[in-house]
């Protein structure tokens, strides 16, 4: 039974997002600022702004730099300390 | 049993192909190899299902003194999903691959057959071998285009690949010098006390094979990789590769060790579910969403797996790799129509990323719910809470992707008409559930295993 | 007491993967961290005092009880072969990469990032 009611909330969340990932057009005259119109950001763009804003994943995000080392570095010491730690346990 | 007839058919097949001029008659003989190995590994299969599991002894020499090939419903499973969806991807690549079509044939011939060997194999030091040769096959595929990017993602590739491939030998060794044999159901009689030496380098193994599926600490690679190659070449990865080195590790946990619940493994699953699907909102390019977006999948697979869920693991570890290969197939009718994607690609992408998503009556929605209600069962509540939540973030970065496809003009490949109609026909649960019920059972019987095997 | 050198041997070839820039200096270190690990093989298979793995019918007692283990040498005879084969590829790897970047330099080969 529980199961089913877990399964219902997400299904309902779903469809809210769902329908608010409708574009919603843009309005006629753009209104002006500093002399240059202002141009309206799409609603997703503001959207997933805000939550990564609020989850702090840019933070996350620096962990994987390109550089090739930093991946090594990483892979390496995880391995080490993953090793060490489920040996222990 | 015709099932092991197919590596030298395979391999044969990759080597011989250079002697045709015509690139018509090369891309037919290729096509036609992995069609003929697909059908000797499906009829392989119906007779284990029939029979029980059935061991080759390469060469006539008997376990534990030779290699052996073992067909049980587990690797029989896995070995006809992963020839399926290699044939998709030779048969979509015809199209796409205009020149140095030697070349490509060749190198994919050769990864599919190290997949294969992987999957057949019961002797550890031979899923090392296959494992290289699966590995260099992929090191050459991924910069195939030897443009900036490919040569880049190849390169990095290569050096992670081969350190972990040089960790995991160097597991094998220890192992070897420990227990005296190399054969699995020779190790699974050896290994009966919890020595800490013994669990140090089974560890050690596993950690090596978790580098190369790029769960929680060591992802960082995959979408660097992913974004920087070829369409199929991505699709060849992530549905034949990372489905092969997800059965290595569950034969090593299930089989050889008899673990059936883990929880730092667990810990490590729900880690990557969550990092991969929240670091997929912030990326710009396409490739790089789809490829955190596997990498979050795999995190529901390794969590079924490792809280005794082997079914449900099971039933979504097959759709995964159908869906992304569907994914990675229909953002590929990118390339041949410059910027634009096809009409029914459109569509199966649609299908391919609802079903991932949980939207029923697709195929995922299945799997996902057994492992919810799975995880239910056995008091888990927060790992089942977390899982249906990160259903939600994963509807939103699909639909980021949505957003960024245009749409052209209309044309049909019928790869992606196949793996559309296996979507919708995975979704039809009672054939399915009595096939992995079966391969769970099989997952679960350690001594059968051994029996089998080693039966003089 | 010869595991040292080997694991020193694999302690080098981690550290010139990981830590160098140039990328024939990575190629370098992995070739030496893989012969590093066929070594251990080796060593692991070494039996003291021990004879060659040759049966021949007039020494068969001394080969029960005196040989070493020939098992590691076949797999490193597979693992050698492999080796090579990677090495090539990479330096081949390397000649393109310098081609199109016109550097060797790590740093500046990481376009892909995020």
């Amino acid at each position: 039974m529980i199961q089913l009611i877990a399964y219902l909330i997400i299904i309902v969340l779903t469809i809210i997002f769902l329908i608010k990932m409708i574009p919603r057009k843009l309005k006629k005259s753009p209104p002006y600022t500093c002399g240059e119109p202002m141009k309206f950001e799409k609603p997703e763009t503001v959207f997933y702004r805000t939550l990564s804003n609020i989850l702090g994943l840019k933070k996350l995000q620096k962990l994987s730099t390109g550089n090739l080392n930093d991946y090594l570095l990483m892979i390496f010491i995880c391995f080490m300390l993953l090793l060490i730690v489920l040996v222990m346990v | 049993m015709l099932a092991p007839y197919a590596v030298p058919l395979l391999i044969c097949t990759a080597f011989a192909l250079p002697v045709f001029k015509n690139e018509k008659l090369i891309k037919a003989i290729a096509i036609l190899a992995i069609f003929l190995s697909l059908s000797f590994v499906l009829s392989s299969s119906i007779e284990v299902f029939n029979s029980g599991t059935k061991v080759f002894a390469v060469s006539g020499f008997k376990a534990p003194f030779g290699i052996v090939m073992v067909l049980d419903k587990f690797s029989s499973t896995v070995a006809s999903l992963i020839l399926f969806l290699s044939l998709m991807i030779a048969a979509f690549s015809s199209k796409l691959v205009k020149e140095r079509v030697k070349e490509f044939y060749t190198l994919l011939l050769l990864g599919i057959v190290g997949s294969l060997g992987i999957v057949i194999t019961g002797d550890i030091f031979n899923m090392f071998v296959f494992t290289e040769i699966m590995n260099i096959a992929t090191y050459a595929l991924i910069g195939f285009t030897a443009k900036k990017e490919g040569l880049e993602a190849s390169f990095k590739y290569l050096i992670i690949g081969s350190v972990s491939a040089v960790l995991m030998l160097l597991a094998i060794s220890l192992l070897y010098s420990h227990v005296g044999t190399l054969n699995m159901a020779d190790i699974i009689s050896r290994i009966d006390t919890n020595d800490i030496y013994l669990k140090t380098i089974f560890i050690m193994l596993i950690l090596s094979f978790c580098v190369k599926i790029a769960v929680f600490p060591f992802y960082v690679w995959k979408p660097d990789v992913i974004s920087g190659s070829l369409e199929p070449v991505a699709a060849f990865f992530i549905g034949v590769m990372t489905t092969t080195t997800v059965y290595v590790i569950i034969r090593i946990f299930y089989t050889i060790l008899g673990i059936y619940y883990s929880t730092w493994f667990s810990i490590i699953a729900i880690v990557t579910m969550i990092v991969g699907s929240f670091l997929a909102l912030l990326q710009k390019d396409i490739k790089r969403i789809l490829a955190y977006g596997s990498i979050s999948q795999l995190g529901y697979i390794f969590l079924a797996f490792s809280t005794g869920l082997a079914f449900q693991g099971m039933y979504h570890l097959v759709n995964n790799a159908i869906i992304e290969v569907l994914l990675f197939l229909s953002i590929g009718t990118m390339l041949m129509h410059k910027k634009m994607m096809e009409k029914i690609s459109m569509y199966a992408f649609l299908l391919g990323a609802l079903s991932l998503i949980g939207i029923p009556p697709l195929s995922a929605f299945f799997s996902k719910f057994f492992i919810i209600t799975g995880l239910l069962e056995k008091n888990l509540f927060i790992y089942a809470i977390i899982s249906g939540l990160i259903s939600i973030v994963t509807l939103l970065y699909y639909m980021k992707i949505y957003f960024m496809l245009k749409q052209g003009e209309k044309k049909i490949y019928w790869p992606i008409i196949i793996l559309i109609i296996a979507v919708l026909l995975l979704s039809f649960v009672p054939v399915w559930l009595q096939i992995f019920k079966g391969v769970e059972v099989d997952l679960l019987a350690r001594n059968e295993y051994v029996s089998e095997v080693l039966r003089p | 007491m010869m595991h040292i050198f080997a694991i020193s041997l694999i302690i080098i070839g981690l550290y010139g993967v990981i830590f160098k820039d140039n990328i024939i200096k990575k190629v370098i270190g992995l070739s030496i961290l893989a012969n590093g690990t066929n070594i251990l093989l080796i060593i692991i298979g070494y039996r003291s005092g021990g004879i060659p793995p040759i049966a021949t019918l007039s020494n068969l007692a001394d080969f029960l009880t005196s040989a070493v283990d020939p098992l590691p040498q076949a797999l490193v005879l597979t693992s050698i072969v492999i080796d090579v084969s990677v090495t090539a590829f990479a330096l081949v790897l390397c000649y393109r990469i310098y081609k199109n970047f016109k550097t060797l330099d790590i740093k500046k080969i990481s376009n892909l990032k995020g």
